[in-house]
């Protein structure tokens, strides 16, 4: 190693400023604690249909379980389901990619979606998962709270490709060619550690 | 969790579910206070070199800070997970890189604020403090990538290996880039204080 190189870098490092006072674990876990907040209230608010979407500050308590979900965050809360070992959503880069379909997506989108993503080079695997495979899964999440899987309907949750990329770096090509397809509502891209998958059951 | 504001008609599947969830979310919160009680421990032990490393990344405390709050935050979403898996020190590089990289990208029109060669120390005019600052200069205007790269290994003193991993790039797409900065900053500081 090159011992006059790191000499140099530590007397860079000799004007360093007192820590700000300030708990960095603590806020780390403050953040994440209301990152998990707005997380459970956009599922609570997206899968029950209970009640009160309290992002919004819309209470409506006459709303019956499993009525009318606002169409728009059920793939964002189903997105939400994923291993938490990934970062996800991911910017740039991705190892897993899921492909939200819109929920009118007809079939002759969702095969051409399709065929896209099977001729592309920078796709290593891909799998179609169908609505009633969604809410499988759902209900496996969420198998200790029975009051939302009683709330959720297989037509509430998109249609989805989940992609396996051969390398992350080719994330922002694929997301520029296939985002824009007719049929696709969304991707979410995530990074996950060698070995995982961002769809590993938890 | 069960939204507070919440008020289900009385026999409504709501209120059956609820008695569940307070059960669960007691458990959960046993098993979250030995957790954050590791986390506390692995963020005390790792803080102040991570906030060096990114120092030596933007060459500016505030931002080493801030960056180091991000990475601990990253971490902590994703400890349930890493804790027991993962070579932390390893990943903690890595998620504090990517916040390097993204902070650069979002400040791309500004480029300066990175790329900001250090303040040169008031009273100090003996040369070996100049070569240190020529140094951060110096390094200031590589790639970024190839920054990490020499922070990691000359710094850090992590192995090609590990670089390689944090970096996500190849064995040998270190050595390269590693050398060619090394030989640029040789042209800077002279051959006696970068020796390859």
């Amino acid at each position: 190693m090159d011992q006059n190189l790191r000499l140099l870098f530590d007397r860079a490092l000799a004007d360093e400023p007192e820590p700000p006072p300030g708990d960095l674990a603590g806020r780390a876990m403050a953040t994440d604690a209301s990152r998990r907040r707005r997380r459970h209230r956009l599922v609570a608010a997206a899968a029950a249909g209970v009640a009160t979407i309290a992002a919004l500050g819309v209470v409506n308590v006459a709303t019956p379980p499993g009525g009318p979900t606002p169409p728009e965050t059920v793939p964002a809360a189903f997105a939400t389901l994923v291993n938490p070992a990934c970062e996800s959503p991911a910017r740039n880069t991705a190892t897993d990619v899921s492909v939200f379909l819109t929920m009118d997506v007809t079939d002759q989108q969702r095969s051409a979606v399709n065929r896209e993503l099977a001729a592309d080079p920078v796709v290593r695997t891909v799998r179609f998962v169908s609505r009633e495979e969604a809410l499988a899964r759902f209900r496996k999440t969420f198998e200790d709270k029975p009051e939302l899987v009683a709330a959720v309907k297989a037509e509430q949750l998109p249609e989805s490709f989940r992609i396996k990329l051969v390398g992350r770096s080719r994330y922002a090509g694929l997301a520029a060619r296939v985002g824009r397809m007719p049929g696709v509502d969304e991707m979410v891209g995530s990074v996950c550690p060698a070995g995982a998958s961002v769809w590993a059951d938890r | 969790m069960a939204d507070a504001g919440t008020a289900p008609a009385p026999g409504s599947p709501g209120e059956a579910g609820r008695g569940l969830v307070a059960r669960w979310g007691a458990a959960r919160r046993r098993a979250q206070t030995a957790r954050q009680a590791e986390f506390t421990a692995f963020v005390e032990a790792t803080a102040p070199k991570l906030r060096r490393t990114a120092y030596l990344m933007c060459r500016d405390w505030h931002l080493a800070q801030d960056l180091t709050q991000i990475t601990f935050a990253k971490m902590y979403a994703a400890w349930g997970r890493i804790r027991r898996t993962t070579n932390l020190e390893a990943y903690s590089r890595r998620v504090l890189m990517n916040a390097v990289f993204d902070q650069k990208k979002r400040r791309s029109d500004s480029e300066l604020v990175l790329a900001e060669p250090p303040e040169v120390p008031h009273h100090r005019p003996d040369g070996a403090v100049e070569l240190h600052v020529a140094l951060l200069r110096a390094l200031a205007t590589l790639p970024l990538r190839d920054q990490a790269i020499v922070v990691l290994r000359h710094w850090e003193d992590q192995s090609v290996e590990t670089v390689a991993g944090v970096l996500n790039v190849s064995v040998s797409v270190v050595k390269t880039r590693n050398a060619r900065a090394l030989s640029r900053l040789r042209a800077v500081l002279g051959e006696d204080f970068v020796r390859a």
